[in-house]
């Protein structure tokens, strides 16, 4: 094997990711972790964390297993865990219910049919409507976004999470479906998930089913596919994403960083 | 508006990347994780993976690339080559993949695409048709199977229209005919393809100029271009492909 080490430690990486980052770099800080095992020395750890994408930068932000990735079996689960990490968010895996419990926020990653995610979520599904309901930060990214729903009609009805008023059905077939590349997204100003991320971004979206938001208290991102197809919503607490942020390079990054901070900072 | 993509394809052999005639230029930049992130990072749309070896040997080995890969690219990924069953498009998708391609064994066992889009649903089902120009048809193309070599009866385009039926998501679809030739897209296959089907056509084989790019999603009517050689040695950058389509009216993502 010739591959280059990963970019998961490293000074070179650190570099690297300092150059990706949307933001300028700004602050580099040493981090000495220890002192560990090492009788009468200190044995200390050295490493180099680049908080540069936080926007409340510091040690205070950066809480082991503060954010679950709802593991399920679904495909992007993997590509979300690893978007979180290429930008510094410590994030856990699990589908433990008391582990989902604890967690200061829940992200609900899915690239399934609805139907089979649903089923495939099972039991989780409760953990997620407590967080929701207890004001906990909930991110459902495609049709994990979709789930927030009352239903869905892709190969027949499915019930939904209902965390948000709407339904997901197909997209109109004037237009090529799947509705499948980068579109762009003008961002309302009071929408979180968006902040820093100027007026209108291009974000990758991979879907033949989308969500009718009728829940008026939601707050709605929309896009043009012929019509104002929702992109996002925020309903409170409860955010979605039908694009995958996970895939949709730095602004996409940019997205969950700021997802990240939501929950760091309640 | 949804924007025209561009689509860097990395044929991978023994872990490096194989495509194109100059390959012996890319002698250092032929690692396949280290280009798709070079790709994730200047611009581009999307990326391929091709796994042309395709043997039972390389299947682990074309599992950890997309695990790697996936560290370090942020940015749609689809990976062919090979794939025979659901089972193997489930671990490639857990493992980092956007969407997975099949062409020989959707050929061999329709039901594969129907299956695949029941249970992950159809945008990550990529169905690859190897299009050969009818030597007894005219305005006909034949698909070919197993890397191209075999030539079957079927029709390009009424194969399309059936893989749609049955779930697929978008069509690669390669001219064999124009394939690393540089002198242009086949557009009549695009435009018979995309005309035929309501899923994106990924223009693919041909690639040597700009106004090729152009021409395929004009004239060929493809929501996608995908190449090889042009990029891979630095002919052009993405970027001057965006800002060149850009400039001549095309929705780009830049």
């Amino acid at each position: 094997m010739s591959y280059p080490e990963s970019t998961d430690a490293g000074e070179d990486s650190t570099e690297k990711r300092a150059e990706n980052q949307i933001l300028p770099a700004q602050t580099r800080v040493t981090v000495i972790i220890g002192p560990g095992r090492g009788g009468g020395k200190s044995f200390l750890l050295k490493r180099r964390i680049n908080y540069s994408h936080l926007t409340h930068p510091g040690p205070a932000a950066y809480t082991p297993g503060m954010i679950v990735v709802i593991d399920y079996n679904v495909g992007n689960v993997k590509s979300v865990c690893n978007a979180f990490r290429h930008i510094g968010c410590d994030v856990q895996l699990s589908r433990d219910p008391d582990t989902l419990d604890k967690a200061l926020g829940l992200v609900l990653p899915g690239v399934a049919a609805f139907g089979y995610a649903m089923e495939a979520l099972g039991s989780a599904a409760e953990p997620v409507k407590r967080a929701a309901a207890q004001g906990k930060p909930v991110l459902g990214i495609c049709v994990g976004y979709q789930m927030l729903f009352e239903r869905s009609y892709e190969y027949g009805p499915h019930e939904g999470l209902g965390l948000i008023e709407g339904e997901v059905g197909p997209l109109p077939t004037n237009q090529v479906v799947p509705h499948m590349g980068w579109n762009l997204v003008p961002l309302p100003g009071d929408m979180d998930l968006f902040s820093d991320l100027g007026e209108a971004r291009h974000f990758y979206f991979a879907h033949s089913y989308y969500a009718q938001v009728t829940d008026e208290q939601a707050r709605v991102a929309h896009t043009d596919y012929g019509f104002a197809l929702p992109a996002s919503v925020q309903k409170g607490n409860v955010y979605g994403v039908q694009f995958h942020p996970e895939k949709s390079s730095r602004q996409g990054l940019k997205v969950l960083q700021n997802f990240y901070d939501i929950c760091a900072n309640p | 508006m949804l924007t025209k993509r561009i689509i860097p394809c990395l044929d991978v052999k023994d872990n490096r990347v194989v495509k194109g005639v100059n390959f012996l230029n890319l002698r250092d930049a032929g690692d396949p994780v280290e280009l798709g992130a070079r790709y994730s990072d200047t611009g581009a749309d999307e990326l391929v993976f091709l796994d042309i070896t395709a043997t039972i040997r390389s299947r682990k080995t074309i599992v950890d690339l997309v695990e790697r890969v996936a560290r370090n690219v942020f940015i749609p990924f689809t990976v062919g080559g090979g794939i025979r069953d659901v089972e193997q498009i489930d671990e490639l998708l857990r493992s980092g993949a956007e969407k997975v391609s099949v062409n020989t064994a959707a050929v061999q066992n329709p039901d594969l695409l129907a299956e695949a889009a029941q249970r992950f649903g159809n945008q990550c089902v990529v169905l690859a048709i190897d299009a050969r120009r009818s030597k007894t048809r005219e305005g006909h193309w034949q698909v070919c199977v197993k890397a191209g070599s075999e030539p079957t009866d079927i029709d390009v385009v009424e194969w399309a229209i059936r893989g749609e039926e049955l779930g697929a998501g978008e069509i690669l679809l390669t001219s064999m005919d124009a394939d690393g030739t540089l002198a242009g897209y086949d557009n009549a296959l695009n435009k018979a393809v995309s005309d035929a089907v309501n899923i994106p056509v990924i223009a693919s084989g041909g690639a040597g100029q700009l106004d090729h790019l152009y021409d395929a999603v004009v004239e060929g009517g493809a929501d996608a271009v995908l190449m090889a050689s042009i990029t891979h040695f630095g002919d052009f950058t993405i970027t001057q492909m965006k800002e060149y389509l850009r400039d001549r009216g095309l929705p780009m993502n830049l």
